[in-house]
């Protein structure tokens, strides 16, 4: 049950995993349903909390092997330490001196270690399925795509939530969380030639109550994101030549950032939307087969 | 709005001049679509004298794009003018479409990573 | 363009013009420079509809227009004072919450002048005592969808729009908090589409990313402004993409930062939205004669 690599022939699709912390996790739920259906992944894109998972795609890990990883990585160790000295010139940007550019809450360093040690040195460019990891320039706000360099870095730059995690700088270019430029970015694949796009959303929860300024920001980017997220999406749909299938796992249960004894739920909901869609898929990807190469392909 | 065609192996090379708008999208689609019909899918659209772009021009030419592409090609654009970029960058078109400096290097660009 | 049906199903004789105003701050007085040129080339315009800033000059126009540069001059001078005064319960119930009690309705800036200046420009008057359709966009923030106001008291629909999420606090409508319409829809091509317009002339503001961000509170409007930059365009993609016939932008170039505060860009503003117009105005001339013969 390998995300193989693209055999030429094989019906395949392009997979784009969007922003979504650890819900994200889906994404192997649709990969595995995927696999079991023979279908080849030719290109994968991630954004954020999804660029882990379109990283260890990529890289051919199974859904078991998905798994394990997630468990190793999505600990509480990520964000639990606090930078004192973040907070301090939070407060008091004169006295501590505010910089932007290294501007974080939370210690980067338990992160970055455990990112560093479970990818290690192993680069975009290497992977077997094409990678495209994604960040937001934080300079000019546009949307990078990452198709070349360290993956850990890449990584993390995608996930460098603002106010959270300090930006990360790349090729010169200093890089915060993707999902300020599209937090489900198809136009890469589409931009690179993908033919059905399989496009793994998510929406942002809205806060209960809104008791503090944080909370009160966190809402507005939820609203922001999520308005986003949509009309991105309705652009991408109508832009691209082929299909793009959206599959947006809605959660019954309520799934906070560190909630990993949900993960087998997450992905078991993943898989159940892809399944929803297969009798669709299958017959988009035969007939897609079947006018492969022939001009009366045309629609 | 002029457009003029010529070949350049393994691409198709349309140049146009003038204003890419609703008056005269029509044309743009039809000398497209004739291109695409004789089998020739690797399409470079030379931008270096267009000189404007309206919603309606644009959504002709974002159906050469998507022509292109079920058939296996695609249409590219070069040489694009500063106005004009700023309208295709507002219409989503810089982030689906691969657009390049000049005309040799958006032909260039089939013969490696189509 | 074929012979066409207005909204109502009876034939016209020409195409439905429909005026969007985006969001834009301070910015969208340039509108007022865009209004100038339309007028003296008897552009008609069917309906209007606006987004934050965008509203003063929507209900203006939607109100018949009228001596644009009278206009401007009279926002610059009600524009004084109006974005001035802090409120300094709103900052500590910002920097402190636990002790302050920080709720949802405050902003960091007093309301009072805001409120004074827009009853100061429509009184009491509804949407059904202007000349023109206006549509008016805001947010719900509780569950983050776009509300279209056209019908009730404008200053209600005015003084949602304009609410900057940590500036302005919210303003109830119907029992819900609205908030900056530009949180959802910064652009709202989308209503004149639905509202039937065929040719539609919409105004747009890029906010520009300022260079430093020298405390948390300008790092949260960096942020704000990529993501609303992104909501801006990827809408105008979208719409403009979905719309029958035409979508004009106009989009005036602004090559320096406009703060609420800068009352005194007012006349600048007014002329670069001019310049941008007058760069439209020949296709749409075109567009216009060419709708005429057709329909004749």
């Amino acid at each position: 049950m390998n995300a193989t690599a693209h055999m030429p022939g094989q019906p395949a699709v392009s997979l784009v995993i969007g922003s979504g912390s650890v819900k994200c996790a889906a994404a192997i739920g649709v990969v595995k349903a995927l696999a079991e259906e023979g279908i080849a992944i030719e290109r994968v894109v991630g954004c954020s909390a999804g660029a882990i998972f379109a990283a260890v795609v990529a890289l051919g890990y199974d859904a078991k092997q998905c798994m394990e990883v997630t468990s190793r990585l999505w600990t509480k160790e990520l964000t639990a330490k606090r930078n004192t000295m973040g907070m301090l010139s939070a407060l008091a940007p004169r006295l501590f001196g505010f910089r932007a550019d290294s501007f974080g809450l939370r210690d980067d360093r338990p992160k970055d270690r455990l990112l560093h040690q479970f990818f290690g040195d192993r680069r975009i460019e290497d992977t077997q399925i094409p990678l495209h990891i994604t960040a937001t320039d934080f300079a000019d706000g546009e949307l990078v795509d990452l198709h070349h360099g360290s993956i850990a870095d890449a990584i993390r730059a995608s996930v460098a939530l603002p106010f959270a995690f300090a930006p990360v700088r790349i090729d010169g270019k200093l890089l915060v969380d993707g999902y300020l430029a599209d937090p489900l970015p198809v136009s890469v694949a589409i931009k690179h030639g993908a033919r059905v796009i399989i496009a793994v959303g998510f929406e942002s929860p809205y806060q209960e109550r809104i008791g503090s300024a944080g909370r009160f920001a966190f809402q507005l980017s939820a609203i922001m994101s999520n308005n986003l997220l949509k009309s991105r999406f309705s652009f991408h749909s109508i832009a691209h030549h082929s299909e793009v299938i959206a599959i947006i796992p809605e959660f019954s249960q309520r799934i906070r950032l560190f909630d990993t004894e949900k993960v087998p739920y997450i992905v078991e909901e993943g898989e159940k939307c892809t399944r929803a869609q297969m009798p669709y898929l299958r017959e988009l990807l035969a007939a897609e087969q079947a006018a492969a190469g022939t001009v009366s392909g045309r629609q | 709005m002029n457009i003029s065609i010529s070949q350049q192996d393994p691409v198709t090379l349309v140049a146009i001049s003038g204003s890419v708008d609703s008056l005269s999208a029509e044309k743009l689609t039809e000398a497209f679509t004739g291109e695409l019909n004789a089998g020739r899918v690797k399409l470079v659209a030379d931008f270096s004298a267009v000189s404007y772009t309206s919603s309606a021009g644009l959504r002709s030419l974002l159906g050469a794009v998507k022509d292109s592409r079920r058939l296996g090609g695609d249409l590219r654009i070069a040489a694009v003018q500063p106005d004009v970029l700023r309208v295709l960058s507002l219409s989503g078109f810089t982030s689906i479409i691969k657009i390049y400096d000049d005309v040799a290097a958006a032909a260039a660009s089939f013969g490696t990573a189509a | 363009m074929n012979a066409r049906l207005s909204a109502t199903g009876a034939p016209t004789e020409r195409p439905r013009v429909a005026l969007v105003i985006g969001s834009g701050g301070l910015k969208c007085i340039a509108a007022f420079g865009a209004m100038k040129v339309l007028q003296r080339e008897s552009i008609p315009i069917d309906m209007v509809v606006a987004c934050s800033g965008g509203a003063f000059c929507g209900t203006w126009a939607a109100d018949g227009g009228g001596d644009a540069d009278a206009a401007a001059s009279y926002f610059e001078k009600a524009s004084h004072g109006m974005f001035g005064r802090l409120s300094y319960r709103g900052l500590l119930g910002l920097l402190l919450p636990k002790l302050f009690r920080f709720d949802e309705l405050l902003g960091i800036l007093h309301d009072a002048a805001l409120n004074r200046g827009i009853r100061d420009f429509v009184g009491d008057r509804c949407f059904e005592d202007l000349k023109l359709p206006l549509h008016v966009v805001a947010t719900d923030f509780d569950t983050g969808e776009k509300q279209v106001f056209s019908s009730g008291r404008l200053f209600d629909a005015i003084r949602a729009t304009v609410a900057i999420p940590l500036v302005f606090p919210p303003w109830p409508i119907g029992g819900r908090q609205m908030v900056d319409g530009a949180a959802c829809d910064p652009l709202p091509i989308d209503i004149a589409v639905r509202e039937g317009a065929d040719i539609i002339i919409a105004m747009g503001f890029e906010e520009s990313l300022q260079s430093g961000s020298r405390s948390g509170m300008d790092l949260f409007l960096r942020l704000k402004t990529i993501v609303v930059n992104h909501l801006y365009r990827s809408q105008y993609a979208f719409y403009s993409l979905s719309h029958h016939a035409e979508v004009v932008p106009i989009i005036p170039e602004i090559p320096f930062p406009v703060g609420l505060g800068d009352a005194h860009l007012i006349p600048e503003l007014v002329d670069l939205g001019a310049q941008a117009t007058e760069r439209e105005i020949g296709y749409l001339r075109r567009l216009l004669a060419a709708d005429a013969k057709t329909a004749a």
